[in-house]
């Protein structure tokens, strides 16, 4: 065996952060200057949450790095058409030519105009990974903050591929961009579909496992038995998208067939908004002076304000009270001995309707299941029970409810984001101690610190950040092509917010104009980089057919790829093993990243970059220098746009704001500033220590973790169970769109309803294909769907051959998934080539029986389907995506549609 | 004495393949040789399913059958049970790999790289041509468990000194140790533990314990 | 992918196959050779170099399978425990002492070559019996098989040879009737003790059941009938004798080759229990590809 060690052999600490469920911290093995393998960090087995380990993805990164296929020149195009069937005729040009070509444009911009004729920006950028790229562009964040508006609407799979409703939903009731179950402590999960064990990271992997030894149940509902579903202690199959039926017959056994005192009384009564009452026209009984909501006063028996110290709010029950109701652009009712009834009353009422037996028809669930698991739930609830968190006690509820992808996004996911946390809240589970939990905020401010964002609104709930849509503050002109901050009050406006809005209407745009919008301009340049939604969106033909007309696209690219195929210049950025960055590690964030500790772990590199890659922080310095904006650009970093200011009240690292820096030195600046942040001034180890030691942490209390506390310090309720805040904003959102002549949205209108109603999803997605493309109902009996791959997901990691030998050895990867019985009954044999039609179009694959599989339900596993990606192209495995339909009647109010698709299956002979 | 032993917790294991992949990392191994790996095995009939990922490899048997057969003596056991080959010695006949019953050998006759015919640096820097034409398989790491042990350094309690699929494994699902050491951490788990190995009725003495309920 | 089924093993591919053919053959060759020189010597040279061709074939198949064949030497450093060392011992005397049977033409020395072939055929055998990843041949049955087999190739080989030889004696044609006898039973003793549930992967019994046919008609009841058939016919004997050597020879390639490169499915995995995935939950075991 040869062995390496009486080499020079160096083992570099630097960091993972390919999938949203890290950043997690590795080392690598450098022998005689080459990368040879990738282990655990051992050092931080400490301080991670799963003993310093990294996923298998990580362990691409070496043969990434040495991938005979990379990019490792500037490329410019030759041939002016695009299209698939364009031969781009790249050619290597320097960095000096191909930074001049996108200076020059940008230039030109900054000349004519940074927005174009519509008012849009006439630079877009489009980075995919949920948001990981911005952990390996080093400091292009502070050069596009340098340039001004940037249109980021062009989405690569947001909305459909991410936990959007989940996103919105979340964050406006308890500050929770993702949801998850506090693992740890939890006994009892009932799971729609999250698949944890694919896409939770070494973190939800780990916590888990800790977990199902220590005794969880975790009952994971959805159609076909994911890696979760197979880690979990029981499967229920349920037909696709019907899951807020089951949810709300879960809510129908609670609040009907369960003594009320089973529920968490003094929590609703304090912590929620169940004893508002609710006027005759929908909306809250306010005080006529205060305008503040009312509720019925047991003691004093009479309507009191939210707020009044001493009351005794009644829970359930209609009284008879005097006061105001404000609706939609402050239209006001005043009410003289109106019949009132409390949320939580209104609540009952409406679900009584929702029976198990009801939801068995729909779900293809027994009833008893239904109402076992509703029961169990309860049960394991231990209402009452209290538990100590550092010193303070909290209540502890140890029950969660978790939504998966396709479950949280498009038509429904407002009913199963509400169904859950409103569950949460029957128990008084929410945001406490093994409950279900938020984990961080990206639309709140400030980001890094979920508790800071606790901040009250005048009704007594949590303050959120909506569009505005009063006549005044509705922003009737779209300041980019989705028109987010005007059609998706939820989305909010902050950094993050234009990758939350309704993403995939900038591409439909470009098919089809919106009435009453503005024209739908091409960007001017357009920027991609770690993302390819040629591959990764919905409808994957029609947005390549309309990148292609994009006139100047500049990719920072890696290999060739289906989207950079349409590009101008090619930009090879040294790779995740041959850069520099500083990330903040810890605390808590997506998924199930939740730490003892916070700080900050440097990527750096451990092998020299090959060929003529740059580190992205050169890059993006020359684009400032050549564009003029270097001095904003330095500013922008001294800002803290890589997430940590120079300066801080103790220390200042800033960087001379006239010069060019090296990477180096920028890196030194913010390394400093951040052992400052740690260590309130006192530290100041910059890029070498960080280079030798990997990351720097200080602890994070695990108060932290929950909301609750600061919803009590802040005196505040979860707005639960009623939504009159958001069918207020429904209404006056009508008003605005149809005073704008708007009418294409009204559908999306209908779902702001202050308790969700269950609508037959599976039939509005049957008639919204039906209506939009050809094919009757029954032409497509199978449904479609996907499932995440650990392999893959979010990893821009397809061209790397270990990844795609391991992965076979998980179920699907090779094709797609359809039910052993069902295949039989069609005449499929395992391995025979198959068609999967959907309205749309058509693909094929080698079928994979397998038992755990509705018979009504086929599955492609990630998202393959690659043509221009080296080595992937050749995996022969087909992907959902080309078949979905982008279709307006498909997208929800916030702007989100499901991976799913009715489609037709037969066998057409033969092996692929 | 010492056995080394692996315990597998099947209640853990989520199929990750990180356990795969890193044994490839630490062992140099080229593309399709996975001397680990976890099987994704379903069971039951629709819709009563099970999915269960089990980790496999050499399982270092107490009386190895490769070990019987081999005609060089390539095959030996060491005194703390890890079963190894010598590769100087291995003339290649395969008959180790059918008499494997774990499916844990391998044997590839010419070297083979990630991306087609030619090696990346990395693969150049680690190819060894001794390992070719020859069986190979899992070492259980024997040179992180020698080199370990001479720091005083324990297999199984410290990963610098337990296999690289151990180490690695993020949902701590694999375990090593010595099981002839009632102290161990291995000995502990199957104390607590039900657990069986695979074809134990084939009589080889498997070294690799699953774990499948907390012992009642 | 790593299969969870059993899958066929590979490292034996066809050279193997041939290797057990010729070696079985050839020194079933022997057995029939060395008696039929004890009526007339010369039968050592005639049969005895065909003998040296088969076993000499085996040899070099065996040879050029191996993954280091210049190391082919330290094949004999485990008489102790391998079987495969062993038949390479035991190969030494037998080409040897086939050689020297040869030359000297001398029944004693063919009859020392014959017991010698006998250990080479029976240490083939005990190689599958040993191989505990192959389900299908490490049932004990195999062994009684193969050495059967190969004798029985040997008196239908020995019997074709003597239509252009001459006849040797109603011994022969006997003999090959008793031999094919037996591998018959054998055969069908082993077929149906793996096809028993939980004894072979389900591919295995599938292709043994797949080759069953030919390996009973063609294989024995035709050679069968023809031999019983010469002493009715006896104008025909000569001619249902070479048939009859044809169909027992085929027979035995035919079995060997299909326990060797169609049933030989390896083990595959299997799980006694499935893990709780919380306390109290854990399911029944599986073993995927068998029942």
């Amino acid at each position: 065996m040869k062995n390496g060690s009486n080499k020079a052999t160096k083992s570099i600490p630097t960091y993972c952060y390919q999938c949203v469920a890290g950043p997690d911290l590795l080392t690598v093995k450098v022998e005689n200057d080459v990368a040879t393998a990738v282990e655990p960090n051992f050092a931080a087995a400490e301080i991670h949450p799963a003993a310093g380990t990294v996923c298998v993805k990580a362990y691409g990164l070496v043969q990434k790095t040495y991938n005979p296929r990379r990019i490792l020149t500037p490329m410019k195009r030759t041939n002016p058409r695009k299209g698939r069937d364009e031969d781009p005729g790249f050619v290597p040009v320097s960095w000096d030519e191909a930074l001049e070509l996108v200076a020059e444009k940008l230039n030109e911009i900054q000349a004519t105009g940074l927005l174009d004729k519509s008012g849009y920006p006439r630079v877009a950028a489009s980075f995919g990974g949920a948001g990981t790229p911005t952990a390996y562009m080093g400091t292009l964040p502070a050069f596009l903050a340098s340039w001004g508006p940037i249109d980021m609407s062009f989405g690569s799979g947001q909305g459909v591929k991410c936990y959007h409703s989940e996103h919105l939903y979340g964050e406006l009731w308890h500050r929770a961009f993702t949801v998850c179950s506090d693992t740890p402590l939890t006994e009892y999960i009932v799971s729609f579909g999250a698949n944890v064990e694919a896409s939770a990271g070494v973190c939800g992997v780990w916590r888990h496992a800790e977990a199902r030894e220590r005794g969880v149940k975790r009952v994971q509902i959805e159609p076909h038995l994911s890696v979760t579903g197979g880690c979990s202690a029981e499967w229920v199959p349920i037909r696709p998208k019907t899951d807020p039926a089951f949810l709300h017959a879960m809510l129908n056994v609670i609040l009907h067939e369960n003594p009320r005192d089973a529920l968490d009384l003094p929590f609703l009564r304090i912590r929620t908004a169940s004893p508002y009452l609710v006027g005759p026209n929908s909306f809250y009984l306010r005080d006529p002076d205060s305008h503040k909501p009312l509720m019925w006063d047991q003691r004093s028996g009479r309507a009191v304000p939210f707020d009044t110290a001493d009351a005794d709010p009644a829970l359930e029950g209609e009284f008879t009270v005097t006061g105001i109701e404000i609706g939609a652009d402050n239209e006001t009712w005043e009410h003289e001995a109106a019949k009132c009834m409390t949320a939580f009353s209104k609540l009952v009422e409406h679900e009584k309707q929702y029976t198990p037996e009801w939801a068995a028809e729909i779900c293809d669930v027994p009833a008893e299941t239904i109402r076992r698991i509703a029961n169990e739930f309860l049960e394991h609830a231990q209402v009452g029970a209290t538990v100590e968190i550092e010193g303070r006690e909290l209540p502890f509820r140890p029950v969660a409810v978790v939504l998966g992808k396709t479950v949280s996004n498009g038509w429904g996911g407002y009913d199963c984001a509400w169904a859950r946390t409103l569950l949460a809240c029957l128990v008084g589970g929410l945001d406490v101690p093994g409950g279900t939990l938020g984990t961080t905020v990206r639309l709140n401010r400030p980001a890094k610190d979920r508790h800071r964002s606790v901040r009250p609104d005048p009704d007594g709930f949590l303050a959120y950040p909506w569009n505005p849509t009063d006549s005044e503050g509705w922003l009737s002109r779209p300041t980019v092509r989705h028109g987010y901050r005007t059609l998706v009050p939820l989305s909010a406006n902050s950094p993050w917010s234009q990758a939350l809005g309704p993403t995939h209407l900038a591409w439909m745009q470009q098919q089809e104009p919106f009435p009453h919008w503005p024209e739908p301009t091409l960007p001017d340049v357009w920027f991609v980089y770690r993302t390819n939604p040629a591959i990764s969106f919905w409808d994957t033909d029609k947005v390549s057919e309309a990148m292609a007309k994009f006139p100047f696209v500049v990719a920072f690219a890696y290999t060739l790829d289906e989207t950079n195929y349409m590009a101008d210049v090619l930009l090879p950025e040294a790779t995740d093993l041959e850069s520099l960055q500083l990330i903040r590690i810890g605390g808590t964030k997506y998924i199930e990243y939740f730490w003892d500790y916070q700080g900050f772990a440097l990527r750096q590199p451990v092998v020299k970059a090959r060929g003529e890659a740059r580190d992205f922080t050169w890059i993006a310095t020359e684009l400032a220098r050549r564009t003029g904006l270097l001095e904003k650009y330095n500013k922008a970093i001294n800002r803290g746009a890589t997430s940590i200011p120079l300066q801080g009240e103790s220390y200042d690292y800033s960087l001379d704001v006239s010069e060019a820096h090296p990477a180096e030195t920028i890196w030194d600046a913010i390394c400093r500033a951040a052992s400052a942040e740690l260590s309130d001034g006192g530290e100041n180890g910059g890029l070498d220590w960080y280079r030798e030691h990997g990351f720097k942490v200080k602890p994070f209390s695990r108060l932290k973790w929950y909301l609750y506390p600061a919803i009590v310090d802040n005196d505040l309720r979860f707005e639960m169970p009623y939504q009159e805040r958001l069918y207020r904003i429904g209404h006056q959102l009508r008003n605005r769109l149809h005073e704008q002549g708007i009418n294409w949205w009204d559908k999306q209108l209908t779902e702001y309803e202050p308790l969700p109603i269950w609508h037959d999803l599976p039939a509005m997605i049957k008639q919204a294909i039906a209506k939009n493309l050809e094919g009757a109902d029954e032409d497509y009996p199978f449904w479609l769907l996907t499932a995440r791959s650990m392999q893959y997901s979010w990893g821009s990691n397809v061209g790397v051959q270990e990844m795609k030998e391991v992965a076979d050895n998980v179920k699907g990867h090779k094709g797609i998934l359809i039910n052993s019985s069902k295949a039989t009954e069609l005449g499929i044999r395992d391995g025979d080539l198959i068609e999967v039609r959907s309205a749309l179009r058509a693909t094929r694959g080698p079928a994979v029986l397998q038992q755990g599989i509705r018979p009504d339900t086929v599955l492609m596993i990630g998202q393959f389907d690659h043509w221009a990606t080296p080595f992937a192209k050749d995996f022969n495995v087909p992907s959902m995506n080309a078949l979905v339909p982008m279709l307006m009647d498909l997208t929800d109010s916030t702007g989100s549609s499901a991976d799913i698709v009715p489609v037709a299956v037969a066998p057409v002979g033969g092996k692929r | 004495m010492t056995r080394y032993v692996m315990v597998v917790d099947l209640r853990r294991c989520v199929g990750c393949q990180t356990c795969t992949v890193a044994c490839r990392h630490t062992n140099g191994t080229p593309p399709g040789v996975q001397w680990r790996s976890v099987l994704d095995v379903e069971s039951g009939e629709y819709p009563d399913v099970r999915r269960t990922f089990v980790p496999v490899g050499c399982q270092h048997c107490a009386k190895p059958p490769c070990m019987y057969v081999c005609p060089t003596t390539a095959t030996r056991q060491r005194d703390d049970g890890i079963v190894t080959i010598n590769y100087d010695y291995c003339i290649g006949c395969g008959y180790c790999i059918v008499a494997c019953p774990y499916q844990a050998r391998y044997k590839v006759t010419k070297q083979r790289y990630a991306y087609g015919s030619e090696p990346m640096e990395n693969e150049a820097l680690r190819e060894d041509p001794g390992r070719i034409g020859v069986a190979t398989k899992c070492t259980y790491c024997f040179d992180r468990i020698d080199a370990g042990r001479s720091q005083g350094l324990i297999p199984g309690v410290d990963p610098e000194a337990t296999p690289s699929c151990v180490s690695s494994c993020i949902a701590a699902a694999l375990h090593f140790g010595d099981i002839e050491d009632a102290e161990s951490n291995v000995s502990g788990l199957l104390r607590e533990n039900e657990h069986f190995r695979m074809h134990e009725e084939l009589g080889a003495e498997p070294g690799s314990y699953y774990l499948w309920d907390k012992r009642q | 992918m790593r299969s969870v089924q059993p899958w066929h093993q590979t490292p034996w591919d066809w050279r193997a196959t041939i290797q057990f053919i010729c070696g079985g053959t050839g020194t079933g060759l022997l057995f029939f050779t060395a008696l039929a020189a004890l009526q007339e010597a010369d039968w050592l040279v005639r049969t005895g170099t065909l003998v040296i061709a088969f076993v000499g074939t085996g040899l070099i198949f065996v040879w050029i399978k191996l993954g280091r064949r210049w190391r082919a030497l330290l094949v004999f450093l485990n008489p102790r425990t391998s079987w495969m060392t062993r038949e390479a011992i035991l190969s030494i005397p037998l080409v040897i002492l086939v050689l020297a049977a040869i030359a000297s033409r001398a029944p004693v020395i063919g009859l020392l070559a014959a017991v010698s072939g006998l250990g080479f055929l029976y240490a083939q055998a005990r190689i599958l019996r040993e191989s505990m990843g192959i389900p299908a041949w490490r049932e004990p049955l195999i062994v009684p098989l193969i050495v059967f087999t190969g004798l029985a190739e040997g008196a239908a080989l020995m019997l074709i040879a003597t239509v252009f030889f001459g006849a040797v004696g109603v011994w022969l044609p006997t003999a090959l009737l008793l031999l094919l006898t037996i591998r018959l039973w054998l055969w069908s003793a082993y077929q149906r003790k793996l096809s028993a549930p939980g004894a072979a992967p389900l591919r295995t019994v599938a292709a043994l059941d797949r080759a069953n046919r030919t390996v009973i008609m063609l294989g024995h009841v035709i050679p069968l009938l023809m031999l019983i058939s010469t002493i009715f016919i006896p104008s025909a004997a000569v001619i249902l004798g070479l048939l009859a050597g044809l169909g027992g020879l085929f027979g035995g390639w035919y079995l060997k080759f299909t326990l060797l490169n169609r049933a030989a499915y390896n083990q595959g995995f299997a799980i006694a229990r499935t893990p709780a995935r919380s306390p109290g939950y854990s399911g029944p075991g599986a073993k995927p590809g068998w029942r």
